[in-house]
């Protein structure tokens, strides 16, 4: 595992120059973008050197040699997991102290809190992200993403219509949350990010322990 | 020791049926044709295919119930697989590090430094012979009790299939318990490594035999069809038709050539042995 993690760091850092125009764009928003915004980026910038990883192993065929190593499929799916809470996290941490320091410099209020309640959706998204990687491989996952966040997406609309046509009254459910404690509704956001990606972790090892090479 | 029992595997159309058995300080070579079995043979072994029947026992346990202690003793060379080609050895030592216990960074840098293998250069742009080094030092930098090679001789020159080779012999003498499993379409190769040898064509184990019996007492029978028909053929193992009468392939090269003295009895390599043996008569 710790190997793996080793691997994954040292891949990632083979993109220096890349993470470093990440981070350079990163600033540049905080400079004129909403933090909420940034706060909406790094979640996606997070998800996606984490799925770098995965398209590194797989390629060159590079999954079959992993496998020979003291590593299970369990510990495969676990490892990237982690590593992506590690991306998800750091990136969050990166995003705050820079939203924070434009705000010094700016001499501006900073709406940390927004930010707190968006940064978590990366785990959603690598919840979503990972199984899809895992099952599908680097080239078909494309395809199969579009599918999912299109149909996401089609769902949404879809319950707007619904909702619009047949005149359901959603004030009542939206005044509940409201009134309930910010702290709740917080944790609540919080918690349903970890459980999907707690979930999700728990489908990729099904994934991996049926995979062959 | 590694026993594998009966191993089934259908893909494709094509049906692998294997039973091999490697004891404790042998070096045994597994020798086919290009598509004959023998990566599926290796991959099985390694728990990276499922099977569809049969028993596969490394180190005492069904390969299924390894634990990732009993997978550090197991140093593995792919053909076509290794770490990501992104890397560079530098990389590989690191992480080399976090994955074995047992592993020796001096040997791995210092063999590396022997072989002239450049640690900071990308894996992508090493040669085929560099990257074959490459892959045997890494199976053989953590000190294990079991080596399993598909093919790591493939595509290099003669010099570095011998070096590589050397780096495979020495590591055996090292520990007279450990146990090698190699794979090649190079007879040579296996000939002077190995102490047994299978050869399998179809799927199928067609031949096993000591590699010292192959060289010492097979040997390549030329007949005419006349002489073909009077032969003895108990310890015939295969023959075909050629243009000018027989040719077979027996075990017993001195029974031929005391009873027959006026048949053409020619010695015999590793690759006369599989040609005659994978012909269709």
């Amino acid at each position: 595992m710790n190997g793996l993690l080793e691997k994954d760091f040292r891949l990632i850092s083979k993109r220096l120059t890349y993470f470093v125009m990440l981070a350079g764009i990163i600033i540049f928003l905080g400079f004129s973008a909403e933090a909420s915004f940034i706060a909406a980026y790094v979640p996606i910038l997070a998800a996606i050197c984490s799925i770098t990883t995965i398209s590194y192993d797989e390629f060159d065929n590079g999954m079959a040699y992993l496998f020979t190593l003291p590593v299970k499929a369990r510990d495969y799916a676990i490892e990237k997991y982690i590593f992506g809470l590690i991306l998800g996290l750091v990136g969050s941490a990166f995003s705050i102290l820079i939203v924070l320091i434009i705000g010094k410099i700016k001499n501006e209020a900073v709406d940390i809190e927004t930010m707190l309640l968006i940064l978590p959706v990366f785990l959603t998204m690598m919840g979503i992200m990972f199984p899809i990687e895992l099952k599908f491989g680097a080239e078909k996952s494309r395809i199969a993403m579009y599918i999912v966040f299109g149909s996401v997406v089609g769902l949404g609309i879809l319950g707007k219509k619904i909702i619009e046509t047949m005149n359901i009254d959603l004030t009542p459910i939206l005044t509940k949350i409201n009134s309930m404690p910010d702290a709740l509704v917080a944790a609540s956001i919080v918690l349903i990010n970890v459980i999907i990606f707690v979930v999700s972790l728990f489908i990729s090892i099904k994934i991996m322990e049926k995979k062959e090479y | 020791m590694i026993k594998i029992d009966g191993l089934k595997k259908t893909y494709d159309g094509f049906k692998l049926d294997i039973s091999l058995e490697i004891p404790e300080g042998q070096v045994t070579g597994i020798i086919g044709r290009n598509g004959a079995g023998k990566s599926t043979t290796i991959k099985s072994l390694l728990g990276l295919r499922k099977i569809d029947g049969g028993k596969i026992n490394i180190l005492g346990k069904n390969v299924d119930e390894l634990t990732n202690k009993d997978k550090e003793n197991i140093g593995v060379v792919l053909s076509d697989s290794f770490f990501s080609l992104e890397l560079n050895l530098n990389d590989v030592n690191r992480i080399l590090k976090k994955t074995y216990k047992d592993y020796d960074e001096k040997f791995f840098n210092s063999i590396c430094k022997d072989q002239g293998l450049p640690m900071d250069k990308k894996l992508r742009d090493f040669s085929t012979g560099m990257k074959a080094k490459a892959k045997v030092i890494t199976a053989i930098s953590h000190k294990t009790k079991i080596l399993v090679l598909d093919e790591p001789t493939a595509g290099l020159d003669v010099i570095a299939r011998n070096e590589v080779l050397d780096l495979l012999r020495k590591y055996m003498e090292e520990d007279p318990t450990r146990i090698m499993l190699i794979t090649s379409h190079i007879s040579s190769d296996l000939e002077g490594i190995c102490d047994d040898l299978y050869f399998i064509e179809g799927g199928k184990v067609v031949l096993h035999e000591d590699t010292d019996v192959i060289l010492g007492a097979y040997g390549l029978i030329k007949a005419s069809e006349e002489d073909f028909a009077k032969l003895d053929k108990e310890y015939i193992l295969a023959s075909s038709k050629t243009k000018f009468g027989y040719e077979a392939i027996t075990k017993e090269k001195k029974f031929y050539m005391e009873n027959y003295p006026n048949l053409v009895i020619e010695n015999i390599g590793i690759d006369e042995v599989i040609t005659h043996m994978t012909k269709k008569v």
